[in-house]
């Protein structure tokens, strides 16, 4: 059964998040007055997890990117989103990753599958996945994740909804996407016995507009010089909102940014007293090293100013005009403020890389490539050929963001120092 | 690819573009009077062009292939028509298109889950794609011209089902390499010029005496995976003593196992064909399918073991043999061999001889 999930998430969120929390509400984390609020969320996520679990009196879906959780919340379903749970369990402490990465290689699953579907899948083998009630998959964003779910389904017994993600980025196609989600809406409402309310899906909506409308000023406020907050800030929000767009506890959070960082820029201060460098972090947060923010901040005095899936977040916000109007919306959001926004094609990926470079005035960016996520490995050296020809300086490495034991912190950090001092200094 | 069938089309002034996966829309190139051929890796020997642009992580079909784009020596193709069917794929084209590589390149964004939408929205595509080839090369594609080109190609599926059936006899007519090297022949030969060679082959082995008596008493294997087109592969696991009854190959019986319906909208019925015919893994709802298919085709071709081969970094094969590995363990209850390989086959053929020999050797 699941209690061996809740046993070692429940350990892990007692013995290391909450105690985590406490200090950075005590200030004995770097920026820990700011981080705290995310630490709280996530407490409040895996709580409510528990809850479904135990009480069963709410559904839990597990669903995938490509999807974002307004309507399981509309449906009061507690959403579950699968890919980030294995960032989030492995935070800090990535002995819990190697476990399951092990266990699903043991069974087959080859290494270069990406770690988030090995982490999944070694979990499910060991029944430490969260007991969900039904999975919906979006066949998206990856080949990884389109054969992970296949192999998750094959290991559970709950019902699988499957949406067809397409890979074009055009009108159309989140026309059809829009239309993807309303068929969902028939699945939710069998599996729920409740119709889905519009007047609900609209409250949560406008709910997760205001939190939008919070992060799009923030991303505004980040272009000052100094940066107002840490680069951890905007990683941190972003895992969190995954889960937690339309939740009114996010949008109090944001807004507090929002507050503190339009005080801070009023004041000119930055998140780093002598701000260097503007980095601009292209892809994956590493979560084994909880103060590579920090190290970057005091040893060059660089701020990661965004990263490249934050900045997928810089969106319109949900027009809820109506049903139809929601659900276009909701498709857009889902697949192109998630990681389902790599899907799309590279030139695509580069005019966005090019438009935060210049909104907020980077100097240089650090690329950590995974080593499983394909598709990025065929992008990155035509970002690069852009990079030189505008003589933007770009730091490449591959790593895997949970397993330590691909690229531990020190090759991380020792790669970084070299790039800043050889081709920044 | 460049055989003396295609050098004769473009020598007569014919347009021969490439696609990239058994999801791709042949009929509707061929009734452009354009033809079609399937990109390999054959002929390569580095990659060091395809190094620049995709990482160590990348599978090795995609980097020969790209590679012979990047060199040059596919310059006498006038253009490709590349279908989502993996990432590695997907960011090929990225590089083609950025690099102008080659003059006509076409994305087809082909769903992930087969229904009436999907259906629907990939009939949209085919619109769109033969809208550009009429506008790209200048010729009018009318519907009389789609029916003709799925008669076609159904009539080489069905010749193919027919040689494809001889592997399995007997004692067999034919062999397992051969039956490949039939299925590759036809993506890069004319197709109507194939059928008529292809079936004047066939009466040759239907009609003859077999040469292979000795083979009935060998292991039957039935042989799956994704990218394989070199019959060389096939030729040692057959010159070890295993016959190869059957396939589920991206470039075997994958190409030829289903037709298109004759008698729908043409368009619908290449959208159909290509949603429909038997699954790969890149098709989210298809597990349990392919499965099913892989149990039948087991009892039918009375195989005694399976053998899956898969390209290092393909993450959608690698993810199908964790799950194939669980299914014959617990329900299907038949040896599986799991290969992983590289695309050129001459490197690897030490280890899968090794490989292959203890696997006979375990069945017989
Ligand atoms: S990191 Fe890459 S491979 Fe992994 S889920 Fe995201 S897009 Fe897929
Ligand atoms: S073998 Fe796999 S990774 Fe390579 S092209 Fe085919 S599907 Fe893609």
């Amino acid at each position: 059964m699941a209690e061996r999930a809740m046993r070692y998430m429940r350990q892990k969120v007692e013995e290391q998040f909450k105690p985590m929390a406490q200090m950075l509400r005590a200030e004995m984390l770097p920026h820990g007055r700011l981080l705290a609020g995310a630490m709280d969320l996530v407490i409040a996520h895996y709580e409510e997890t528990f809850q479904a679990m135990d009480e069963r009196h709410r559904k839990l879906c597990w669903y995938e990117f490509c999807l974002t959780p307004e309507l399981f919340l509309a449906m009061d379903i507690h959403p579950f989103l699968g890919e980030v749970h294995p960032a989030m369990m492995s935070l800090g402490s990535p002995e819990i990753c190697w476990k399951y990465v092990d266990v699903a290689e043991e069974n087959g699953m080859p290494p270069e599958v990406c770690v988030l579907d090995k982490f999944m899948l070694g979990a499910l083998i060991e029944d430490e996945m969260p007991r969900a009630d039904f999975i919906v998959t979006a066949s998206g964003p990856c080949d990884s994740s389109r054969i992970g779910y296949q192999a998750f389904e094959q290991l559970t017994d709950c019902p699988v909804y499957r949406l067809d993600a397409p890979v074009d980025d055009s009108p159309e196609a989140h026309a059809y996407y829009a239309g993807e989600i309303r068929k969902l809406i028939a699945f939710l409402e069998e599996q729920t016995g409740q119709r889905l309310d519009v007047d609900r899906l609209r409250e949560v909506c406008e709910e997760s507009n205001r939190a939008t409308e919070a992060v799009l000023e923030l991303f505004e406020l980040r272009r000052a010089r100094p940066c107002p907050h840490p680069g951890a800030v905007i990683q941190y929000s972003y895992m969190v909102m995954l889960n937690s767009l339309g939740r009114p506890e996010f949008t109090g959070y944001v807004d507090f940014l929002r507050r503190d960082a339009t005080e801070a820029v009023r004041a000119g201060r930055g998140a780093v007293a002598d701000e260097r460098y503007r980095v601009l972090w292209y892809y994956v947060p590493i979560t084994f090293d909880l103060e590579l923010h920090d190290w970057l901040e005091r040893r060059f005095a660089a701020v990661v100013i965004t990263d490249l899936l934050s900045s997928f977040f810089r969106q319109d916000p949900i027009d809820t005009t109506s049903l139809d109007t929601m659900l276009l919306s909701l498709a857009r959001r889902g697949l192109e403020a998630t990681m389902g926004r790599l899907r799309v094609r590279s030139s695509a990926l580069t005019e966005r890389f090019l438009r935060d470079y210049e909104d907020f005035g980077a100097d240089c960016v650090i690329f950590p490539g995974p080593v499983g996520c394909k598709h990025v490995w065929g992008w990155v050296s035509l970002l690069r050929e852009v990079c030189r020809d505008r003589g933007i300086p770009i730091c490449v490495f591959d790593l895997d963001w949970m397993d330590s034991r691909i690229r531990p912190v020190e090759s991380i950090r020792g790669a970084i120092e070299q790039f800043f001092e050889t081709v920044m200094m | 690819m460049d055989n003396e069938y295609v050098r004769e089309w473009k020598a007569r002034g014919g347009r021969v573009v490439g696609y990239f996966c058994s999801h791709a829309p042949e009929e509707l190139l061929w009734a452009a009077d354009i033809l079609p051929v399937r990109m390999r890796g054959t002929g390569s020997r580095e990659t060091s062009r395809a190094d620049q642009y995709l990482g160590p992580f990348n599978c090795s079909f995609v980097r020969h292939t790209l590679d012979r784009i990047l060199s040059g020596e596919l310059e006498w193709l006038d253009g490709v028509i590349i279908t989502n069917s993996c990432d590695h794929v997907r960011r090929l084209f990225d590089i083609i298109a950025s690099k102008k590589a080659l003059a006509f390149c076409h994305y087809l964004d082909v769903p992930h889950l087969s229904n009436s939408d999907s259906r629907r929205r990939l009939v949209g595509e085919l619109a769109q794609l033969k809208g550009r080839l009429e506008r790209g090369f200048g010729r009018a594609i009318a519907e009389d011209d789609i029916v003709a080109a799925i008669r076609v190609y159904n009539a080489g599926r069905r010749l193919l089902q027919r040689a494809s059936r001889l592997r399995s006899t007997d004692p067999p007519r034919a062999t397992g390499s051969e039956v490949l090297a039939m299925a590759v022949a036809a993506a890069s030969v004319p197709r109507d010029r194939f059928n008529a060679l292809l079936e004047r082959r066939l009466e040759e082995l239907e009609g003859g005496v077999p040469e292979r008596t000795g083979a009935t008493a060998e292991p039957r294997l039935l042989l799956i995976g994704g990218m394989l087109d070199d019959p060389a592969y096939l030729e040692v696991i057959e010159s070890l003593g295993g016959r190869i009854v059957g396939d589920q190959l991206c470039c075997g019986s994958k190409t030829f196992s289903t037709e298109a319906d004759e008698s729908i909208d043409p368009l619908e019925a290449i959208a159909r064909r290509m949603l429909e015919h038997f699954p790969c893994p890149r098709m989210v709802s298809g597990y349990g399918i392919r499965l099913e298919g892989l149990a039948s085709a087991i009892r039918e071709s009375r195989a005694d073991g399976v053998i899956c081969q898969r390209l290092k970094f393909c993450d959608l094969w690698g993810g199908e043999t964790e799950m194939l590995r669980r299914s014959f363990r617990e329900e299907i209850r038949v040896p599986l061999l799991v290969l992983e390989r590289d695309y050129l086959t001459s490197g690897g053929l030490g280890q899968l001889r090794t490989r292959a020999q203890a696997f006979l050797e375990s069945l017989a």
